[in-house]
């Protein structure tokens, strides 16, 4: 008699379910580590102070193609006074930030004098912030130069009229604009001066803080870690879902055995493979 | 539907305008000094002043000097202080050793510019300096502009104290 094989017993439902939730668990892990850790730097920001630290990544900074403006420069005795975008720097030492474009810069009275176009403002030669002017009012026209006559006093150059000054900017006095050297601007940086102005300029805005969120959310790698994070959220959920779905099938399992053993077993023996049996 | 579409236009309407430039400095102090031309002069924070600065703030003072305006027995000054990340500028002017008026320049935050407005910087009208660096009357703070609230109050410290040492300061004003 020609041997019978049996077919192979299904698999059960819920073995099957708790396999997916077995593999959909292992690939969710990594999300939840990421997820956790990056979660828990978020809630200790300010203890952290993750929204007061710049990245200095090249690598990190690249993923934000931080467009670089070109710097404006102007070369004075012992200093370079510099403005990339609205950032303001002594040779490579960021002193701040002004919406205004830069037009000049002077060292006058042992101190550092930036002209913007609507104030100026004094560093003392360790490009620490003396005082924050504003002329407008005073004279009208936006600040175009600043330079020094020929006695050392500071000069301001505004809509073709010069102004004789010092650095308390009591008095504003006028005088031939023909009689003062006004410092031209020079856009020649040396490269490895301009990289670390470049470098500062791109982490200024971006914060530890800001790459964490965008590494939480996915956003770090544009569209598609936002995919990416979506489809774990899913992930997880599913996971969850199928976790309480399993415990709660087992409690169910439990409580039909104890009330009718025979009825329902607790395990159930299935044949791993197929059976074969011979007949004669 | 109608009532909330309104909600929302004046919601979207009033937003955008919390933060800016309310009055230039220049503008503060010709309003201040409207009939006379006030004197303008710095005041340099070094040595004890700079300690004092530190124990009214908490930290030093953004500029190595300020400058003010005077005349008579008031001064006017512009100061800036920051509330959670960004700097508020404020015009303060003292009268015979009193605050005669406070108001915000410049909010560059999204929060807290509540300030502002003149319901919160009415109660720092006639406040004075007390023993210890604190403000004579009790300031009510506004709930979600904590920050913006502490700031100026570290202000109105602080221009008080810097007009202490002053000229213009009165030394028979009456407490």
């Amino acid at each position: 008699m020609p041997m019978q094989t049996q077919p192979p017993k299904k698999r059960s439902r819920l073995f099957s379910l708790f396999l997916w939730h077995r593999y959909i668990g292992l690939v969710a892990a990594v999300f939840v580590i990421l997820l956790s850790i990056t979660g828990i730097m978020l809630n200790h920001t300010s203890q952290l102070s993750l929204d007061h630290t710049p990245v200095k990544s090249a690598w990190i900074l690249s993923l934000y193609n931080i467009e670089i403006p070109e710097p404006v420069s102007f070369k004075l005795e012992t200093h370079t006074l510099s403005q990339l975008g609205d950032q303001l720097f002594i040779n490579e030492t960021p002193v701040g930030e002004s919406a205004s474009r830069l037009v000049g810069g002077i060292d006058a009275e042992g101190m550092i004098v930036a002209a913007f176009a609507a104030e100026v403002r004094l560093y003392t030669t360790d490009a620490e912030l003396v005082e924050k002017l504003s002329l407008k009012r005073r004279m009208n026209t936006p600040l175009s130069a600043v330079g020094k006559n020929a006695d050392g006093h500071l000069i301001l150059l505004a809509g073709g009229q010069a102004w004789r000054t010092d650095t308390l900017f009591e008095k504003l006095i006028p005088v031939n604009p023909a009689a003062a050297t006004f410092i031209a601007a020079n856009t020649t940086l040396n490269n490895a001066v301009r990289k670390q102005l470049e470098r500062h300029y791109a982490g200024h805005d971006i914060t530890l803080e800001r790459v964490t969120l965008d590494l939480h959310s996915g956003r770090l790698f544009g569209a598609f870690g936002v995919v990416v994070a979506d489809i774990a959220a899913i992930l997880l959920i599913i996971l969850a879902a199928s976790g309480v779905w399993l415990w709660g099938l087992r409690k169910l399992k439990a409580r039909l055995h104890h009330r009718h053993p025979r009825k329902h077993p607790r395990h159930k023996h299935k044949a791993k493979y197929p059976v074969t049996t011979n007949r004669e | 539907m109608r009532p909330l579409l309104i909600l929302l236009l004046l919601f979207y309407s009033i937003t955008p305008a919390a933060r800016g430039v309310y009055q230039t400095p220049d503008d503060f102090i010709a309003e201040t000094f409207s009939h006379t031309a006030p004197d303008n002069t710095v005041l340099w924070l070094r040595g004890d002043v700079k300690r004092e600065i530190n124990k009214i703030l908490g930290h030093d003072y953004a500029t190595l000097r300020v400058r003010y305006w005077g005349n008579g027995k008031r001064t006017a000054w512009v100061l800036e202080e920051i509330g959670k990340e960004k700097p508020i500028t404020v015009g303060l002017v003292i009268n015979e050793n009193r605050i005669e008026k406070i108001r915000v320049l410049e909010f560059r935050e999204i929060r807290g510019w509540e300030v502002r407005h003149a319901f919160f910087t009415d109660q720092f009208t006639n406040a004075e300096l007390i023993p210890g660096h604190g403000l004579s009357q009790p300031i009510d703070s506004i709930t979600g502009a904590t920050l913006s609230v502490d700031a100026l109050k570290r202000l109105a410290e602080l221009a008080l104290y810097f007009h202490s040492l002053t000229p213009y300061a009165d030394a028979n004003a009456a407490t």
